[in-house]
């Protein structure tokens, strides 16, 4: 056990000025973005703006009125973003930690160690995941603690839900980069896979609402377990979250299987 | 010292599909020495040292660690490694890249870092990204010996040393020895495995093509003498020492002698102990005249 935790605090000391850099990106993003909805609240032209939208479109803004803090916090941090921001540190963090080791040549010197190629994945995931968390939880901090100051005032309860659903959404696309890289041995290959596929099935689960032959594809993304709009508004994030989460596991199953059988580049 | 051995492959094969690995490879190397694998770049020597620590599968073949199969983690508990292209994150510190590259060991002391880390004249607190190629090197001898483990494999270790640290490095592993470890050492710097290694494999395109003592392989050596005569119509009496003696082949040129010696020198000197002798020069007989044999295509393009 305090080997697997003196490995951890070695990858969490190695990347603490990147986490450090994110951390306080993720805060002033949340932070201006809440400080800009007092301009906006209430305004009736922009409601009718978004109402003018295509019926098609409409659910990619997340089918809310933005001028009210719960329609603005909904499309504007927990739509766009704040999963933007996430998913590109989760989906680079997460091809980075194995095929990028092997691609910066340091992953023989860690593997030279008394420790399995499995270990080596959980650990590095239990990081990931960790980290991945630790951003999501910190996204909600803005808005807890200046929310009303900014006029943003939500109950707490439906915010630790949007939190935990968004923590499940980027721990799926960090779990998926992180095992198609670990897969393949290729940062890259994991890093567009992982990141068109967020492109596209978030393309599928907001056209898919609104165009019928698409609404039986919505299942396959994540975006509609994410369900950012039931998550916040109802407290909605349960089965999502799990069904998230359980799918990036399936994704780590696949990446160990193939990662322990492969050859390592030297 | 014993005479176990440390660890064994017996027909390894790694095939990399098209491009060439290694083919059925047995090779031994026994505690209490070193050693030495020689051969050109793509010869297998890494891809050799990659399979013991799992890092390539065989494709056929196995590896036996003091007996038990090196594809499980507590085999590799045993061994230390430096690879060929040593790569380390720039942004840490000497110090911080041996805690994060040890952190699975419990065989390596403070003590032990710091005492090679003087010997080796090295500062741990510097960053990784401020040192030379020579001082990056030096903190991955740090990692590979520092830890008090039987077996090390070392890809090529003294890459970018001076010559100073160089001889430091060797005394190092020659303690390493004495204590009892086995040392695998690929190298391109002949008079490093000269000095070192009890054994040397031979290895081209893949294969094993030569594994002796060095004492039997130096034997194999055929040093070339050049000789000036003050009376070069002494030849014959030369010749006439050396009559039926199949280890000499004598050439005689305007100038002088071109003897080639197989084994002893003893007949020789005693032969030229009847002329008087201007001059002798020597050249070959070292591990690199005999490396040039095993690799005529290579000598070939050199010339």
């Amino acid at each position: 056990m305090s080997k697997a935790f003196s490995f951890i605090r070695s990858e969490f000391q190695i990347q603490f000025r990147s986490i450090l850099g994110w951390s306080i990106a993720i805060f002033s993003i949340v932070s201006l973005t809440n400080a800009f909805f007092p301009s906006i609240k209430g305004s009736e032209e922009l409601d009718q703006i978004f109402d003018q939208l295509p019926e098609a479109l409409q659910p990619l803004f997340g089918n809310a009125q933005l001028s009210t803090p719960m329609g603005y916090l909904l499309t504007e941090t927990y739509l766009f973003f704040l999963p933007a921001v996430l998913l590109v540190y989760a989906i680079g963090r997460g091809a980075y930690s194995l095929a990028g080791e092997e691609e910066a040549g340091t992953l023989d010197l860690l593997l030279a160690q008394p420790i399995s190629r499995i270990r080596l994945y959980f650990l590095k995931s239990i990081t990931l995941s960790l980290t991945l968390i630790w951003l999501s939880l910190l996204a909600l901090l803005p808005t807890l603690l200046y929310g009303p100051f900014f006029q943003i005032e939500i109950p707490a309860i439906n915010l630790i839900s949007i939190t935990i659903a968004l923590s499940a959404l980027v721990l799926f696309f960090g779990l998926l980069s992180q095992g198609i890289s670990a897969a393949t041995g290729s940062r890259a290959i994991g890093i567009a896979s992982a990141a068109s596929f967020a492109f596209l099935s978030y393309l599928i689960d907001g056209l898919g609402q609104a165009i019928e032959w698409l609404e039986k594809f919505r299942v396959v993304s994540p975006w509609k377990w994410y369900n950012a709009s039931g998550s916040l508004f109802d407290t909605d994030f349960l089965q999502g979250s799990l069904i998230l989460i359980f799918s990036g596991l399936i994704f780590k199953v696949i990446g160990i299987t193939r990662f322990t059988k492969r050859n390592l580049a030297s | 010292m014993t005479s176990a051995a440390a660890l064994e492959t017996h027909s390894l094969t790694v095939n990399y599909g098209k491009a060439r690995g290694i083919t059925e490879i047995n090779l031994k190397a026994m505690r209490g020495e070193v050693l030495g694998l020689l051969g050109p770049n793509g010869a297998g020597k890494t891809t050799w040292i990659r399979a013991i620590l799992d890092l390539v599968h065989p494709t056929s073949g196995n590896i036996k660690i003091f007996n038990v199969d090196s594809r499980t983690p507590n085999a590799r508990s045993v061994i230390s490694y430096l690879p060929g292209e040593l790569n380390l994150p720039k942004k840490l510190t000497g110090y911080d890249i041996i805690k994060r590259f040890t952190s699975g060991r419990d065989d390596i002391s403070q003590n032990e870092v710091s005492s090679i880390a003087s010997h080796l004249q090295i500062d741990l607190s510097k960053k990784i990204g401020t040192l030379s190629k020579g001082n990056r090197q030096k903190v991955g001898l740090v990692l590979a010996l520092a830890p008090k483990t039987p077996i090390l494999l070392l890809d090529e270790p003294s890459s970018g040393l001076d010559p100073l640290i160089q001889n430091v490095f060797e005394d190092l592993i020659k303690n390493k020895v004495e204590e009892g470890a086995c040392v695998v050492l690929s190298s391109h710097v002949l008079s490093e495995l000269e000095n070192l290694t009890d054994q040397i494999a031979i290895l081209r395109e893949g294969s094993l093509i030569n594994y002796k003592s060095i004492k039997d392989l130096k034997r194999e050596l055929k040093p070339k003498y050049f000789i000036t005569l003050k009376d070069m119509n002494n030849e014959a009496l030369v010749r006439a020492s050396l009559f039926n003696n199949s280890n000499f082949e004598i050439i005689k040129t305007a100038t002088h002698l071109e003897v080639t010696v197989k084994g002893s020198i003893d007949p020789l000197i005693k032969a030229l102990s009847r002329v008087e002798v201007l001059k002798i020069d020597q050249k070959g007989g070292d591990l690199e005249e005999l490396l040039k044999t095993f690799y005529p295509e290579q000598r070939a393009n050199h010339e």
